[in-house]
């Protein structure tokens, strides 16, 4: 299918005018990236894979108002931070497990390196939801920080703050255990 | 720590494993979810402003054209001595629509109506062509009726079109200034305060004067460009505003 050299707005277009198979190929296309988003956001595998499911049902269901005036991809983890966060609030706040974090390290890597995704994922429990969220749209979606904003829905300063500031945590919490590691 | 190197760190080990038949399985149940897509038809602006216009308050033009008749009626029976009460009551003509405007963000349904087959942005944009139109050809009317009546057209745009021009831009920029959440009772207490100053300023200045002058014409004109202006300006900002904030994002509670 063509569908390969077609944007993200044009299989929206050739969608909404009735068009399935470019649905397929439209969610094909992001279901890994949207998938590692829940796992990081929620720190449940299972969680994770029904959260997905939610967002592209959303998705599905609110695709004919799409206005084609901002980054899909934007638009759709904007969807997908929805449906991890309306979860949350209708089930009780548990803590985010470190070890149930899905940094999964190759056996066959270096045992530094497996100790080192490890500490990552301990890393990352300490962190507040806000802070978790925009370190991982940011290192792991590969998101600009304008595009950050957006998703979160918050203006521009503020998504630059918080990050400034979960990325002065993180290096606190690691630069610690590096000293634990290297002591 | 710089920040490449945490960068490297975070991205240590491997990406999450997708379990592929979870996954064949998701997409299968989104696709059979969305399987009724039928291609949306083109539906031309017309028929759209017709449906619009079914979810609009009749109480909207029954008011507004009564407010209208009650301007004729009195230009039939006093003439053109009552232009200056007409010129203060006009204000009201675009209250009535304004409260209408903005009544899916006054009663926090912005939220289900964008979430119908247009957006936001069509949605307001539906309502401002529906409602703009029809107060405009309201005022046209009054406009037309009052030249049949024998004021003259000068003496008829400074009195009509201009305090209309004048308080449409007002309320776009009360609307703008309250994030589109200001009550009902503030729209109408604005209009009535728009009323009383219009009335103030027709009833205390000699404007008969100016506009029987030799360059009365222009004058009414320049004025009626400076409140056309004004009233785009507004247009403009409001648009530009509603434009900034259809992200889309939904609160499914």
């Amino acid at each position: 299918m063509q569908e390969q050299i077609l944007t993200d707005e044009e299989m929206i277009v050739r969608i909404q005018q009735g068009n399935e198979a470019y649905l397929e190929s439209l969610i094909r296309r992001y279901y890994d990236d949207v998938y590692y988003f829940c796992c990081y956001k929620t720190g449940d595998s299972e969680l994770a894979y029904d959260c997905t499911q939610e967002t592209f049902l959303k998705l599905t269901r609110y695709i004919h108002t799409y206005a084609e005036r901002k980054k899909f991809r934007g638009y759709l983890f904007s969807i997908a931070r929805n449906v991890c966060n309306d979860y949350f609030r209708s089930k009780p706040q548990e803590t985010v497990d470190s070890d149930s974090l899905l940094l999964a390290a190759d056996p066959k890597d270096k045992i530094g390196e497996s100790e080192t995704a490890q500490v990552v994922q301990k890393a990352l429990a300490f962190l507040g939801d806000e802070q978790r969220e925009v370190i991982v749209l940011r290192f792991y979606c590969d998101f600009k920080v304008r595009e950050i904003a957006k998703i979160i829905g918050v203006p521009l300063p503020t998504a630059k703050s918080r990050l400034k500031r979960a990325i002065a945590r993180l290096k606190e919490i690691l630069g610690k255990e590096e000293d634990i590691y290297e002591g | 720590m710089k920040d490449k190197e945490l960068k490297q760190i975070l991205q240590t080990g491997r990406k999450p494993e997708i379990d592929s038949s979870r996954k064949e399985e998701a997409i299968r149940r989104v696709l059979a979810a969305g399987g009724n897509l039928r291609g949306m038809p083109r539906i031309s602006i017309w028929q759209r402003m017709y449906t619009m216009a079914g979810y609009l308050s009749p109480w909207l033009w029954i008011v507004q054209g009564a407010v209208v008749l009650l301007c004729a009626y009195s230009l039939a029976v006093n003439g053109s001595g009552t232009m200056p009460t007409i010129g203060a009551i006009v204000p009201l003509i675009g209250c009535i629509g304004f409260v209408e405007l903005q009544k899916g963000y006054a009663c926090g349904m912005q939220e289900l109506e964008s979430a119908c087959r247009y957006d936001n942005r069509q949605v307001i944009l539906l309502k401002l062509l529906l409602i703009g139109s029809v107060d405009m050809l309201l005022t046209l009317f009054l406009l037309a009726f009052s030249t049949q009546q024998g004021v003259g057209l000068t003496e008829a745009v400074l009195y009509i079109l201009v305090p209309y021009l004048l308080s449409c831009a007002l309320y776009f920029a009360i609307l703008l200034r309250t994030n589109r959440r200001v009550s009902n009772v503030g729209l109408l207490a604005a209009g009535i305060f728009l009323a009383v100053m219009f009335q103030f300023v027709f009833g205390n200045i000699d404007l008969d004067s100016w506009v029987i002058g030799s360059d009365s014409s222009r004058w009414v004109l320049g004025v009626t460009a400076i409140a056309a202006a004004l009233l785009i300006l507004a247009i403009r900002k409001f648009w530009k505003r509603i434009d900034r904030e259809d992200t889309k994002i939904w609160s499914f509670d």
